[in-house]
């Protein structure tokens, strides 16, 4: 079925969204965020194993800044026995537009056995290749021809073929919002659900990143200005909305003013002839017993 | 008013006394004239009033007369659509009818010991079937499950109960059953008689009692077994040489000989097999007995003595075979099209076969009887004028009778192209039936003409005479005076009422065409008042061109809606085919005008179509623009003219479209790029989604109805509150399970089981929401409107099926409360929306039990969205049920709120009612229910509903009942009397009161 959409406004809050149900294992995995415009080259570490299976049913957010780290060769360090961990990397890769896809960033992550058998990735990140020269000037020109900046990472992780999980956002969108970006990513998961008299759906909420990044580098400048052109589609005014009830409104008022006046103007000459209405009046009640 | 004169007379005292009563009851009238009337359910004397059904059988496979005795005049039928019916011969009317279901296609039908229908059903199942009524009196599970399976009705007696038994031969098993309760007499295994011998063809010598089994041995070499009929065993078994590369393909058994036909259909083999010790084979080349040969040969069984048929592209000839040397001589030839019957014994000696030619047009043909013997004898010789639109005959069953001179009488049952059957009787067509509605397709709704001077108006009014006495009659049924044969007369004309049936649009919208796309490729235009066929039309481009694969129909688009020239334009529907069998068929497009009937043009394409598009474009002639995907997901537009290319242009940029791989788990979002030629386009993937197809299985798409109209964007609550509604036209709901086979209850077990739902934005492929139902599995049924989505599936831990019903609200517009805000606030209903935003979605969802499974599931349609919607399901047992939305409304709770209570939510329960009054179809059952269609009628409060499988049925809804229109019996005279008795009351007192004033003032 065909969708037109209609025409995109600035997009309120940043997000480059896209999907992935990797084809790992049963397991609950969990997902990424990234950022745009890196500075620093440290990748921050943190301690605590987000997303791993059964940690608290509430839904989990992080926030966490991610830097570019020099992008790591697409490999897998293969642990020997069931009990090690491995490191599992991906690509994350770009296209502005029709253009070929690149490399975008890296996506890291530790493979381990689960409790429940099967594997469950965590410690998922992300380290985003800065934007090279070309890459800025393809994604300015993109804005300008309004058209599609896509990212796609392979569907089966563990062992990437020639499937891929494809995501697109519109440029002006990605820029009107400073190049803020949310990645949410789907994963084959358990689900618990809750009992009251009926079975409900319980639902596995998806764990969302989102990483804000102040952007003070060149393509966030650059793209920024011109996202800036890209002004919201302005908000009809009160009157362009409701005109069309505001001048019943005002001729009905106007109209009552006219009559009200109207009935001034003639009781002011009424008064004149008073006299002869009163007699008019006595008339008929004088009638009344004669008709009797 | 009133009151006045009350008073007045009530001063007045005793005289007035009688007329006040007479007011009193002349209101109560005029309140029973305008008291609602409460439609849960159909009242006995309402059915037929605003529904109608129809029963239909499908395209009829096998036929076996049963015309011995008297008052016994009926033929059994056995149709593609796995139904055995018993029509009667006389009227074409079903005697009785069984539907054996989606996987019981039926391989034979026999009479067997005078008095049972015996059918073979998938193989295997083997079922006998009163004659009369039609009940079931034996069932045997065989084990064989070939698709090639034959059963035969012996001559011959085997287990000594004077009725001759039955046979079954297919994958290697020859069965002997018992005719009169079913039990397996023998089976005897032909597998182990040589390497690789697969009987394929049988042949019974009833005076030695035995049975030949042919069959090709390998690709080099024909075997013959013989077993003896009475215990089953295998007395003999003999194998012949065929010759050097000779690629065998079609085997027969004529009498006691055997052909066999090769692949190019260039040459024949043939031998006899009884008698001697050794089968001696003969190679004639097909030339040789018939010089213009013209590919695509054939063989076709006649089950005539000593004689077969060689089927060509463009000729039919019938060739005999010699029973003691096997040699092949030409006997008859005919030109195509031809359809020749099944062979009819006369007498011991005398056999007749009908054949059946048409003339110049297709509607005129030439029934010829003829005798086999030497096939130059014909006794019967019609010319019969067939009903338009049938197409070419390409099935003949012939029966014969004894006229009231003693001579032989011929009656011919014959299926025609649109899969219609009708009977053929002295030159005449005695009865007709539309059989091919039983395999609808696709169906839409038109309108019909407005009307005006001009247009014919099909049925007679009513006359002021017959007016009147309908309103009498309901005045006497209104105020209990009605006798039986009143009561009886008012039903006749409530049901014949003329007003239905019209060929115009009403003030109401309740009279449609419902237009009907079938399997054979016709297009049906019911109308919807009584459900009689105003116009057929076998769709040209769809018909096969000198024996081509058949093109197959696809779908049914509505291409022109007019509404500004509704006076000029008629209403253009699309009907998308393929020219062949398979996806990959190149589409096949024709446009047919919804008024006469007739096929406007038609086009073939050179590529396949893959899916089609209605986009939300119009051009100025009131044409919807559509994109057609071809196999390389370009997408070309329709119609191809210069101004649906230059409306196009202005919106390709916002044109995004789908695709649901169910093989491979994905879902594809695309966009339109660019301009390749004329009128084509090339698409870029924008996003994916790609399911695990370890765990993940696609089982239900559902999208919103394009034609759905939603009143209101909020909900307001008990407290005041506002939700609004998430009212995104590009969504889609998916649903997947677990992977295997584990759609039948009990195979699979709960721990492997799930069912993951999502809702996507099909803009951005964005997941809105995803939620997983553990120990649960399909088969999945969903149906999505609003901002709500209802699926279908079953629990395997509480061994139910269950309902969910999920709502999507709006949360980034839950601030905008209160008028002011709403004015001035940033979010208004001038704010436009896009999906490029990020969504705040709440969801709310709940499950419930539901007792019934479901075949089909949609939802009922109004004109303006305000009704509150019902459910329509199809339940298992072929009937559809309307359900009210607010039973499966999320927000119920054990205890609701006094607020809550005033909303009209109702306290959660964990399971649904099923009340009987809500089935819709009340007594009526849709065998093989495959669809329901809802559409608004131009009034508010009603939906109207058709439903089709096997049988059709329509009807009208009034999910929240009929607010805004009097009910269709409404008495109009009785309120105009009421009204004449007030007035000539108030003149009556308004006098009487004048002379009572005057007496007092001259007291």
């Amino acid at each position: 079925m065909a969708k037109a959409s209609s025409c995109a406004p600035p997009c309120s809050r940043s997000l480059l969204y896209f999907l992935c149900i990797a084809a790992l294992s049963l397991l609950l995995l969990l997902l990424p965020a990234a950022s745009q415009g890196f500075k620093s080259d440290e990748l921050v570490e943190e301690e605590d194993e987000w997303g791993l299976v059964g940690r608290g049913s509430a839904q989990q957010q992080q926030r966490e800044r991610v830097s570019a780290g020099s992008p790591r060769r697409f490999a897998v360090e293969q642990g020997d026995s069931s009990g090690a961990d491995t490191k599992v990397e991906f690509r994350l890769e770009q296209a502005f537009g029709d253009s070929q896809y690149s490399e975008a960033g890296t996506f890291s992550a530790r493979l381990k056995p689960s409790s429940r058998g099967g594997q469950a990735l965590v410690k998922l990140r992300l380290s985003r290749k800065p934007l090279t020269d070309n890459e800025k000037s393809a994604f300015e020109e993109l804005v300008k021809e309004d058209g599609f900046y896509t990212i796609r990472v392979p569907a089966n992780v563990l062992n990437p073929g020639k499937t891929f999980v494809v995501s697109s956002t519109k440029a002006r969108c990605l820029s009107a919002s400073n190049l803020e970006e949310r990645f949410d990513i789907y994963m084959p998961s358990q689900w618990s659900f809750s009992s009251l008299i009926v079975s409900k759906t319980g639902e596995i909420a998806s764990k969302m990143f989102s990483i804000n990044e102040e952007i003070s580098t060149g393509v966030g400048e650059v793209v920024g200005d011109e996202g800036a052109q890209l002004t919201k589609l302005p908000e009809k005014s009160f009157w362009a909305k409701y005109w069309m009830y505001i001048v019943p409104m005002g001729l009905i008022v106007l109209n009552a003013i006219t009559q009200v006046a109207n009935v001034q103007d003639e009781q002011n000459p009424g008064q004149a002839s008073g006299q002869g209405a009163g007699q008019a009046t006595a008339q008929r009640i004088a009638g009344g017993p004669r008709r009797r | 008013m009133r009151m006045q004169i009350m008073m007045r007379l009530s001063r007045d005292g005793a005289p007035a006394f009688g007329l006040l009563l007479l007011l009193v009851l002349s209101m109560l009238m005029l309140l029973g004239c305008i008291w609602p009337q409460p439609c849960n359910a159909l009242y006995e004397d309402q059915v037929g009033m605003w529904d109608w059904y129809q029963q239909y059988i499908g395209k009829v496979t096998h036929a076996v007369f049963q015309t011995q005795g008297t008052g016994r005049k009926r033929v059994l039928v056995a149709t593609d659509e796995n139904v055995i019916a018993s029509l009667n011969l006389r009227k074409g009317e079903i005697l009785w009818r069984h539907a054996l279901g989606e996987t019981e296609s039926i391989n034979a039908l026999e009479i067997a010991a005078g008095k049972y229908a015996v059918t073979l059903s998938a193989g295997c199942n083997l079922r006998a079937w009163n004659l009369p009524d039609g009940t079931l009196i034996w069932e045997t599970h065989l084990q064989t499950a070939a698709s090639a399976v034959k059963l035969l009705i012996l001559s011959t007696d085997i287990n000594n109960d004077r009725t001759n038994d039955l046979l079954v031969v297919g994958g290697g098993l020859v069965q002997a059953i018992s005719s009169v309760d079913g039990r397996l007499l023998w089976t005897a295994d032909l597998a182990d008689v040589g390497g690789g011998f697969l009987p394929q063809e049988t042949s019974v010598a009833d005076k030695e009692h035995k049975l030949y089994a042919l069959g090709f041995v390998g690709s080099s070499k024909l075997g013959v077994a013989e077993i003896d009929l009475s215990t089953g065993a295998k007395t003999q078994y003999k194998e012949a040489e065929l010759p050097e590369g000779f690629p065998i393909s079609d085997l027969l058994a004529v009498g006691e000989s055997v052909v066999a036909l090769d692949l190019a259909g260039s040459s024949i083999v043939s031998g006899t097999f009884t008698g001697k010790e050794k089968i001696t084979l003969e190679l004639t080349p097909v030339s040789s007995i018939y010089h213009d040969v013209s590919g695509n040969a054939q063989l076709l069984s006649l089950k005539a003595r000593g004689v077969f048929v060689i089927s060509f592209k463009d000729e039919v000839i019938v060739v005999g075979v010699d029973s003691e040397t096997g040699k092949l001589d030409l006997v008859e030839k005919f030109n195509q099209p031809i359809a020749i019957s099944n062979t009819l014994a006369l007498s011991d000696e005398k056999q007749a076969i009908a054949l059946v030619q048409h003339m110049d047009s297709d509607q005129t043909i030439l029934l010829r009887v003829i005798i086999t013997d030497g096939w130059k004898d014909e006794i019967a010789k019609d010319v019969i004028k067939l009903e338009p639109q049938r197409g070419l005959l390409q099935t003949i069953f012939l029966n014969s009778y004894t006229r009231t001179d003693k001579s032989h009488g011929f009656r011919a049952l014959v299926v025609a192209e649109d899969d219609s059957l009708s009977l053929l009787q002295q030159g005449e067509v005695v009865w007709s039936r539309e059989d091919g509605l039983a395999s609808i397709l696709d169906a839409r709704m038109a309108e019909l003409p407005l009307e005006r001077a001009g247009v014919s108006v099909a049925q007679v009014e009513h006359s002021l005479e017959e007016w009147l006495k309908g309103h009498v009659l309901r005045l006497k049924s209104t105020l209990m005076l009605a006798s039986a044969e009143d009561v009886v007369a008012l039903q006749a004309v409530r049901l014949k009422n003329a007003e239905k049936t019209k060929m115009t649009r009403d003030h109401n919208g309740f009279r449609k065409l419902i237009i009907l796309l079938t399997k054979s490729g016709k297009l049906f235009a019911l109308h919807s008042g009584d459900g009689h066929v105003v116009w057929s039309l076998l769709i040209p481009a769809l018909r096969s061109e000198h024996r081509t694969p058949k093109p197959e129909p696809v779908k049914l688009l509505p291409w022109r809606k007019p509404h500004q020239h509704a006076l000029d334009d008629s209403p253009v529907f699309l009907v998308v085919g393929r020219l062949g069998p398979g996806p990959n068929a190149p589409g096949v497009l024709s446009w047919v005008d919804a008024y006469s009937g007739r096929e406007l043009h038609s086009l073939k394409l050179t590529y396949p179509i893959k899916q089609v598009l209605p986009l939300p474009i119009l051009d100025s002639l009131e044409q919807r623009l559509h994109l057609f995907v071809d196999g390389e997901t370009n997408v070309h537009l329709f119609p191809n003219t210069a101004e649906s290319l230059s409306l196009f242009n202005n919106q390709s940029q916002n044109v995004y479209f789908y695709d649901v791989n169910k093989d491979e788990g994905v879902i594809k979002g695309f966009r339109i790029t660019d301009h390749i030629e004329d009128f084509v386009f090339s698409t870029r993937l924008l996003w994916s989604v790609v399911f695990p197809s370890d765990s993940e299985a696609i089982a239900t798409t559902a999208t919103r109805n394009s034609d759905e109209v939603v009143h209101t964007q909020a909900k307001v609550l008990g407290d005041r509150n506002v939700l609004f509604k998430y009212l995104n036209k590009n969504i889609v709901f998916v649903t997947t399970v677990a992977p295997g086979p584990s759609s039948k209850v009990g195979l699979a077990a709960p721990e492997d089981s799930w069912l993951v739902a999502y809702l996507i934005d099909t803009i951005t492929g964005q997941v809105l929401h995803r939620v997983t139902h553990q120990d649960v599995q399909g088969p999945v049924h969903a149906v999505l409107s609003e901002n709500w989505v209802i699926y279908h599936y079953f629990n395997l831990r509480a061994h139910r099926y269950e309902l969910t019903v999920m709502e999507f609200y709006d949360n980034s517009r839950a601030e905008t409360k209160g008028v002011l805000q709403y004015i001035i606030g940033r979010h208004n209903a001038s704010a436009p929306f896009s999906s490029y935003t990020y969504p705040n979605i709440d969801v709310k969802s709940q499950s419930y039990f539901f007792t019934s499974s479901v075949k089909k599931m949609a939802v009922t349609m109004t004109a303006r969205g305000i009704t509150s919607r019902q459910l329509l399901i199809g339940t298992n047992c072929d009937q559809v049920l309307a359900l009210d939305k607010r039973f499966l409304d999320p927000r119920r709770s054990i205890n609701p709120t006094a607020m809550e209570r005033e909303e009209g939510i109702l306290p959660l329960t964990d399971g649904l009612p099923i009340y009987p009054q809500s089935y819709v179809t009340h007594s009526y059952r849709l065998e093989g229910l495959r669809g329901i269609l809802s559409v608004p009628a131009r009034l508010e409060s009603p939906s109207l509903v058709f439903a089709y499988g096997l049988d059709l049925f329509y009807t009208r809804l009034a999910p929240s009942r009929t607010y805004d229109s009097l009910t269709e019996d409404f008495s109009y005279a009785l309120l105009l009397i009421t009204m004449i008795v007030l007035v000539v009351a108030i003149g009556v007192s308004w006098v009487m009161s004048k002379r009572k004033e005057l007496a007092d003032k001259w007291k």
